[in-house]
Order: structure tokens, then sequence, then C-alpha cells
């Protein structure tokens, strides 16, 4: 069964160059402003304007994930290439550490060597420095004050003050053998 | 036209496609390698041969200054791979100018049958890179010469305080591993935990990068933060050897103690070598070894009595110059006629037998209970190897004269430490302060960890404390301790004269005496205790050979700690516990 007037609109269709439905509609339209294509034009149906929606949505969704995956893969190489370079040049700065750390260590042993006190002794006694024969303490005029009532004046070593005066007291004399004593 | 531009739009098509299903493969791979199977790569086995062991740096030891005690340094070593060594003549001529060895001695080395032969070592950094350079430039002769890094423990301040802080010996791996002191009881701290390399390189095993791949980065060992004074310690060592030299002394220690935390200060430990000269003692003497402390350990059966209120310091005794207990005849190191003293008179000049007298009065349960309560026949808690906790009798078993040998300090073997800390417990008040040696660890970040102190225990009361201490005090101002006055200061101590036991049998070596003298000052507000202890000196007597060592070295650390004398209202300054921490170091909790 064919539909009445659709062969005269095959022929008449079948004289336009063939450019598309498209330019059909825009011929028939050129020729006749006010009358509508009997054939031509025809009402779209909701399912298929959904169908061709979803096949350009597709389209571009497709397009955007293969652009969205190009753009991704350059930027993982790119941060890839970066982060070899970065990684190169913090294994340079990791071993400029260590090697500053190492000379940190040298240096700070060397200056705890020049700064041992047998050292500085030995300085002091080159240049002259003697140790004070005696202490002089300054009491406090108020004795009950709170505050240290004596002040130590600066001293030396203890090792020049004279050892304190043997007293009276008179080493005894061991007599036995099971006793400690003293 | 439309045509070409067909053609040209399917080109490209197919371009675009190409391209981008290229880059998805890589995109994938990368995937796969940086994050689905990163974690079996990185654990995958990296070919055993080429993995090189990073040793980590040890920790380094302060005193309680932050001066360093101990560090680690790197060195190098040239080693040559003799095997291939084209020419040993030419290779010797031209390393002797560099490491400035003779050509004579290079060559022999230099033609040993050996895959590894070391040329030299403990090169400075700016020796080494000078020799890699060197290398660099003639590498065509030298290629069988490298140099290898050695760790180098070094000591700036000598052997100062060696016994307490140890040696270390280097591990197979080049690291290096403590053997003994707090080198050894810190070991784990110290040593943090060694790296792994490998080269970076290609199938064929060419390097490619100058730098190993990091399987495992070294993690460097902890700092260790001890109480010891350099300063401090180098006086006490010093006074000490001068008396180990007058005296004739075999060896000696000599300690000082914080009187309020326990932390020891200087620990010195003396020997006489064989030659005659004073040289640092093979080990630490103050906690390793143990001996009959005599009279000092007078304090303990006085502690007893006075506590138990069986005794005064005005309590008086009929005393003579000998008693004899189960046969055994124990005496006075004067003669002298039987006299009424009081006890403190009887401490004050160490009388045997007007000790033995109030031991009797306490018994043996309360005396044998306080020397437990003191901390003898125990482990400080001071973390030190080879401690020894000394050597008790068991009270059970006390033979009859028991009674009169253990109250004056003989059967009964401690340490120098025990003895000092037990001093220490009278100067604080009655409270005994576990010794310590460590006063914080240093982490890797810097950050300071204070070590928590360990708790104190009251053992005898503060009023019998400060009984106790007015009678110390008359030991030094007229008894066997008057060398122990330091000039300004009140000081209370206690002199000890013992023999020493025969080894593997009953009695005591002829003429052979240990000499001690233990105090504290200021005897008003004590600050700081200190013992010395002579092993066989000629002159025999503690009051007269180490009570002036006391007196020296109690008198240099008052100063240094700043330590006003004591009297009406003259409170002591505190011992600077929290020094300033120097650029690096942080304290931990801000």
């Amino acid at each position: 069964m064919t539909p009445p007037g659709a062969s005269s609109a095959r022929a008449r269709s079948s004289q336009l160059p063939a450019k598309g439905p498209g330019a059909i509609r825009g011929a028939e339209a050129q020729r006749h402003p006010s009358v509508a294509p009997a054939g031509a034009l025809r009402v779209v149906g909701p399912e298929e304007l959904k169908a061709r929606t979803r096949l350009r949505r597709a389209r571009a969704t497709l397009a955007a994930a293969l652009l969205l995956v190009v753009i991704a893969c350059f930027v993982a190489v790119i941060s890839h290439a970066v982060l070899g370079s970065r990684q190169l040049e913090l294994d340079n700065m990791k071993a400029s550490a260590a090697s500053e750390a190492a000379l940190s260590r040298n240096l700070a042993a060397r200056v705890g060597q020049l700064a041992t006190p047998a050292r500085l002794v030995q300085g002091a006694g080159r240049l002259g420095m003697v140790a004070p024969r005696s202490v002089t303490y300054i009491g406090s005029a108020n004795p009950s004050s709170s505050r240290p009532k004596a002040v130590l004046a600066p001293t030396g070593s203890a090792r020049a003050h004279r050892k304190p005066a043997r007293s009276s007291f008179s080493k005894p004399t061991k007599t036995g053998s099971s006793s400690a004593g003293h | 036209m439309d045509r070409r531009l067909g053609a040209q739009r399917k080109r490209s098509a197919i371009l675009f496609f190409v391209t981008v299903i290229a880059l998805a493969a890589l995109f994938l791979q990368l995937l796969r390698v940086q994050v689905l199977d990163a974690s079996r790569i990185v654990a995958a086995k990296w070919p055993p041969e080429r993995e090189t062991v990073v040793p980590a740096t040890r920790g380094t030891i302060y005193d309680r200054n932050f001066n360093l005690l101990a560090v680690s340094v790197k060195r190098f070593m040239v080693i040559s791979d003799d095997l291939n060594v084209a020419n040993p003549l030419q290779v010797a001529g031209l390393l002797s100018r560099v490491l400035g060895m003779s050509s004579q001695s290079l060559d022999s080395l230099l033609t040993e049958p050996s895959g590894y032969v070391v040329l030299k070592r403990m090169l400075d950094q700016a020796q080494a890179s000078k020799v890699q350079k060197f290398i660099y430039k003639h590498v065509g002769v030298l290629g069988a010469i490298t140099l290898q890094s050695e760790p180098l423990r070094v000591l700036p301040n000598g052997n100062l305080a060696a016994p307490v802080i140890g040696t270390v010996s280097a591990t197979s791996a080049g690291g290096l591993r403590g053997v003994s002191g707090l080198e050894y009881e810190y070991q784990k701290l110290l040593s943090g935990r060694s790296g792994l390399d490998a080269p970076q390189e290609r199938p064929s095993a060419a390097t490619f990068f100058s730098t190993p791949v990091v399987l495992r980065a070294p993690v460097p060992g902890d700092g260790l933060v001890l109480t010891i004074d350099d300063a401090l310690q180098f006086e006490v060592e010093h006074q000490l050897a001068l008396e180990l030299a007058s005296s004739g002394a075999v060896s000696g220690t000599a300690a000082i103690m914080d009187t309020r935390t326990g932390a020891i200060l200087a620990l010195a430990n003396l020997a006489r070598s064989p030659d005659g000269t004073v040289v640092e003692a093979p080990s630490n003497l103050g906690l390793t070894a143990v001996y009959e402390p005599g009279s000092v350990f007078k304090i303990v059966t006085f502690s007893a009595a006075l506590q138990n209120h069986i005794i005064t310091p005005q309590s008086t005794f009929i005393v003579p110059d000998h008693v004899v207990i189960d046969g055994s005849l124990f005496h006075d190191a004067e003669v002298h006629p039987t006299q009424p003293m009081t006890a403190t008179h009887i401490i004050a000049v160490s009388s045997n037998v007007g000790t033995i007298h109030i031991a009797q009065l306490t018994g043996k349960t309360l005396i044998s209970r306080y020397i437990n309560a003191f901390g003898f026949g125990q482990y400080t808690g001071i973390g030190f190897p080879g401690e020894s906790p000394g050597l008790l009798v068991n009270p059970n078993r006390w033979s009859p004269t028991a009674i009169g040998s253990t109250p004056i300090g003989q059967d009964d073997a401690v340490t120098p430490v025990q003895m000092l800390a037990a001093m220490n417990a009278v100067a604080n008040g009655g409270v005994f302060v576990p010794p310590r040696l460590v006063r914080a660890t240093v982490g890797p970040n810097g950050r300071v960890y204070p070590v928590k102190l360990a708790p104190a225990r009251r053992i005898i009361s503060a009023s019998t404390a400060e009984e106790l201490t007015g009678m110390l005090e008359k030991v030094v101002q007229y008894g066997t301790g008057v060398h122990a006055v330091v000039p300004g200061y009140q000081v209370a101590g206690k002199t000890g004269t013992a023999q020493i036991p025969l080894h593997g049998s009953h009695g005591y070596q002829p003429g052979a005496f240990m000499a001690t003298f233990a105090g504290f000052a200021p005897a008003g507000r004590p600050a700081l205790t200190a013992i010395v202890v002579l092993n066989r000196p000629n002159d025999i007597y503690g009051g007269a050979v180490s009570a002036p060592v006391f007196s020296n070295i109690m008198q240099y650390a008052l100063h240094l700690f700043r330590i006003a004398p004591s009297g009406a209202g003259s409170p002591p300054r505190r011992i600077r516990v929290v020094q300033d921490i120097p650029p690096g170091l942080t304290a931990a909790g801000g």
C-alpha cells in the first residue's frame, strides 16, 4: 500500500538535486513559501527526537571523554617527566644535605675538641692565668634577707686553692686487723 | 573538493584515534606502574648483590650542657681491587702523590692477591674529595681504586669519662656497635636504623643515574644527654689523678651527685697502669666494682637507731677501746681508756666499739631492714651494663659476730655509687633518690625528650636526717674528716677505712685498705653529695687521702654551680637542671 501522493512527491523530489532532506525542505520553501511541502516535512515523534538527542549526546560525551583522556594522558606524561626531573633534583639535594650534615658533624666535633676543658685549662696556663689562692665571701648588710647573704666572689679552679690546713687531728695508727675504723 | 575534504577528515580521525589509543595505552601503563602495581614493584626484591647497606649515623652523646662527649663523623678509606690493577708500579707512583705514602709501600699493597685491599684509612672529607678528583682525572689507570666511607666515633674530650661513655666497634655493615658503657646500654637508641640503596641501572647493568635508588632511607640514631658536666668531670678526674699519683693508690673512684634529683654530675674512674701512670680505669668502677665500705657504712646503723628512738645524738655510752663478740676482737683505731661518749662523738671519731654497742641495742632485724631501705644489695636502677647490686649477707644466716662486723661496714659489699646514693638520702632529708646518668634523649628531629625521674622514696624521717646531718657535721668539724672541710661552707660527711678481703678465703689482705669519704654540702641545705674511694693508698685512712680530694672537688663544684655558702636565710641556688638548648635542638613539649 502506497499512501496517496507518495509517488508525486517522490517524482518531485527526484527532480531536485540530491542534497539531503534539509536541501529539499529549503528548495520547497523557496518555491512555495506559503505552502508546506506535502511529504517533505513530517511531524517527528518525541521518541525519534529523543533517540537523535541521545545519539548527539553520546557522540558529544564520547568526544569529551576522548578529549579528557588525551588531556589526562598529556598531563600524566608531563607530570611524570616533571616528577622524574624533580626526583633527580631531590636526590641531588638529599646528597648535598647529607654531605653538609657530615661536614656539620665534622665541624661540631672540631669545635668540641677546641672547647674541651683540658684545652681551655692548657690555654689559660699558657696565658699565665692562675686560680686565686683564696676565696673572699662578701656578707650581706641584712642577714635576715631572704636573698643569699653571702655571695661567692669570682674564683678559679679549686685545684689551685690551698688545701685546708691539716688540723690538730692526729692520724691514728692501726692497731688491729679485724676492725674497720675511720 | 568534497571528496578530498572527506578523506582528510577520515585521515585526521584515524590519526586522532591512533594517537588517543597510543596515549591511552601509555596512560594505562603509567597507571599500572605508578598506582596499580606500585606496591608490588617497590616490594620486588632487587638483585641482592647490587644492594648497598647505608649505615645510619650513630646518635651523639652530650653532657648536661649539650657539650659533645661522643659524636660520629664520616671518614673514608681508599680501597684497591688488586686483581684488576694492570700496572701496580704506575698506580703506586700516581697514588703516592695524592695519598702521601711511599711508592714502595703502595706497590707492595697493590700486588696482594686480593680484590679488596685497604690502602689508606681515616681520610677526612676534604682529603677524600681530593683523592676522588684525582681518581676521576686518571680513571684510565686508577680504575680499580675506589673510596669507601667508614664511620668514626670522635670523643672531643679524649678519654674523659670514657668508662662511663663506653666504647664502640665497627660492624661488618659499616656501622658502629656499642660494646661497653652507655654506648652498649643505649645501643638500640643510638644506632638508629640502617638504610638500603641500589644503583639505578638498565638490564645491561649499566648505571644511568649517578644517584642510587633509596630502597630504605637510613634513620639516624637518637642523641643522649647525660647528667655529666664535662668541666666538673675534668676537674674531678684531675684531682683524683693527683691523689692517685701522690698516694700510690691502685685505682680510685670519685662521684658528685645533685642531691635533689640524683643526677650524677661527675663520675671519675681512674687506675694506675703497670708503668705507674694514671689512666682511665678499664671499667666503670663506681658501678661495677664492689668493696667493703668500712665506717662510712655506719650511717645506716645510726639511721636505724635514731629513727627508732633507740638513741639521740646526745645519748651517752661508756665506750672501751675494744670489745669481744663470740671470741672475736673488735677494737677502735685508736687506743683510748674506757670513757663516756655521746652518740655524736662516737660517729665523729668513728668508734667501732661505740657503734657496735648501738647496733646491739638496735638489733640485727632493724639494721638489716635499713640496709635494704638504703638500697644496698639492689640495683640502683641507673641503667648501666655490668652494674653490681652488691653483696649482702642474708640476715637469717648472720654469724654470731655479724652484729659486730656488719654495722661497722664489714661483711657486706657495696658499690661506690650505692654508698653515694645512701649518703645522698641523708642529705636529701631522708628521701632516697635513685641515681641517674641520663638526663634526656634527642630525637632525629632535634627535639629533646627529658627522661622521667625514677620515683623517690622516704627511708628515714626528715628529723632523723637532720639529726644525723648534725652528727656528720661534727665528723668534719673535729672528727676523722677534718680534711674534707670546704672554706666558707658547712660540710657533713663520713670517713671509711676498710680492709680488703682475701680472694677465695676468709680473712683480709694484710696492709690493703679502701679509703673512703662521702659527704655533702652545704650541710644546712644540701645541694651536692660526693664520694671519693681510693683502692690501696699508701696512707690508708679515708680521712687522710680521700677527704682532701672531696674538699677540692666539692669546692670546685659549689663554685661551678654558684651555690652560696650555707647560713641563716641563705638558701643555695638551684643547680641549673635545664640548660640552654643549642640551636637545632628544641625541648619537647614546647
